[in-house]
């Protein structure tokens, strides 16, 4: 199982960075008001949007080459919340799409969402 | 060979510049929060957005004159990505991708020195010099910049080459036991479609090697590690049919400009 790029001082995200708990909840609302829910799933999947700034041009490409090997959304891969230091090994990338701005020498940013896999 | 121009002072390109890199991924979740899903590999984009700024009106008339031979977004050309390693498999030195000599002996798992065993030990065992060397379909009138990090355990020397037809380069560097990141800028200034990049060894030298790479400028920059698909995208087009130039001044002009390779 590969594992999600660290940056070059070991840190997988730097700050603000985003962790979103979700949960799958179907409600049915009837005329009278009175409503019926329905759980899609039992346990929350999380997701973390990690923004990365002033990354070198090696850190960008490794990131890039992994976004690659992953296949986008299709490959999964093992993440470590930043936030608890818990290894997820069910995660994908949630787009298929990597955007990398260069705005200078070691002046690359990008943003990835990781989310967890059922 | 319609190529993307490089500026008038070596450089691929001014900052920022933007790269997204496109997949598509066939994707049908479920009720229960899980999901099938399918690559489609072939479907791979990327794309660039150059904010080409201040240019000189040489600089821009190249530019545009590529742009009105392929028509826009009708032909391809090839373009050099200038935020990355022109070579392919930068780390793998036994692929395809390298026209190695046949009497150079390769051992991965070596030190490198970012600290971590991507390195690779080679060894000439032949009786005359021979090469780790990769042909790039680029033109021979660019400039470039061979880098690699270098070291011995057995007192040989190293010589980063760049030939093309007509014309080469070579410069040969003395190794000890400590890394050291060498480097070869060069233009060959030759009309021609093809240049090989190499490290030639004495016979049977033995030098370790990490982190070979070519760029399409004047110096060496951080080192990035390519798989299959180095920095040569031969089937680039224009994104848009249309190109705009603003011109700020005499003899500056600023163009925003999309580039896509399937």
């Amino acid at each position: 199982m590969a594992n999600f790029p660290v940056l070059k001082t070991g840190a997988i995200a730097q700050y603000p960075s985003d962790r979103t708990r979700s949960f799958s909840t179907r409600v049915f609302r009837f005329l009278d008001g009175s409503e019926q829910r329905f759980p899609g799933f039992g346990a929350a999947l999380r997701q973390w949007t990690i923004r990365l700034d002033l990354l070198d041009e090696a850190e960008m490409e490794i990131l890039k080459e992994f976004f690659g090997s992953a296949e986008g959304r299709a490959g999964t891969f093992s993440f470590t919340d930043p936030f608890d230091g818990t290894a997820h090994v069910n995660c994908s990338f949630a787009s298929d799409t990597l955007a990398a701005r260069f705005e200078g020498p070691m002046k690359s940013a990008t943003q990835v969402i990781v989310k967890e896999n059922r | 060979m319609w190529v993307f121009p490089q500026l008038s002072t070596g450089a691929s390109a001014v900052y920022p510049v933007s790269r997204n890199t496109n997949l598509r991924t066939v994707v049908n979740t479920l009720a229960d929060g899980s999901a099938v899903v399918y690559s489609d590999p072939d479907a791979a984009v990327t794309e660039w957005e150059l904010r080409a700024m201040g240019l000189s009106a040489g600089e821009w008339g190249a530019i545009d004159t590529l742009f009105q031979a392929v028509a826009g977004r009708w032909q391809t050309f090839t373009f050099l990505d200038p935020v990355g390693n022109l070579l392919a498999d930068s780390e793998l030195l036994s692929a395809g991708a390298w026209t190695n000599g046949p009497l150079v002996g390769l051992t991965t798992g070596i030190g490198d020195p970012l600290g971590t065993m991507r390195a690779t030990r080679a060894i000439n065992g032949g009786s005359t010099t021979q090469a780790v060397a990769q042909v790039l379909t680029v033109p021979g009138d660019f400039q470039y910049c061979l880098s690699v990090w270098a070291k011995t355990i057995g007192g040989s020397n190293v010589t980063l080459t760049a030939s093309t037809t007509g014309g080469s380069s070579a410069k040969t560097f003395s190794l000890n036991t400590v890394w050291q990141r060498i480097s070869l800028p060069v233009n060959l200034t030759q009309s021609t479609t093809s240049v090989t990049f190499g490290a030639q060894l004495d016979a049977g030298a033995s030098v370790d090697l990490f982190g070979l790479q070519v760029e399409a400028q004047l110096a060496a920059s951080a080192y990035k590690k390519t798989g299959t698909q180095g920095g040569v995208y031969a089937d680039a087009r224009f994104a848009e049919s249309g190109l705009t130039v603003k011109a700020q001044s005499t003899d500056v002009f600023d163009a925003v400009i999309r580039i896509v390779s399937a």
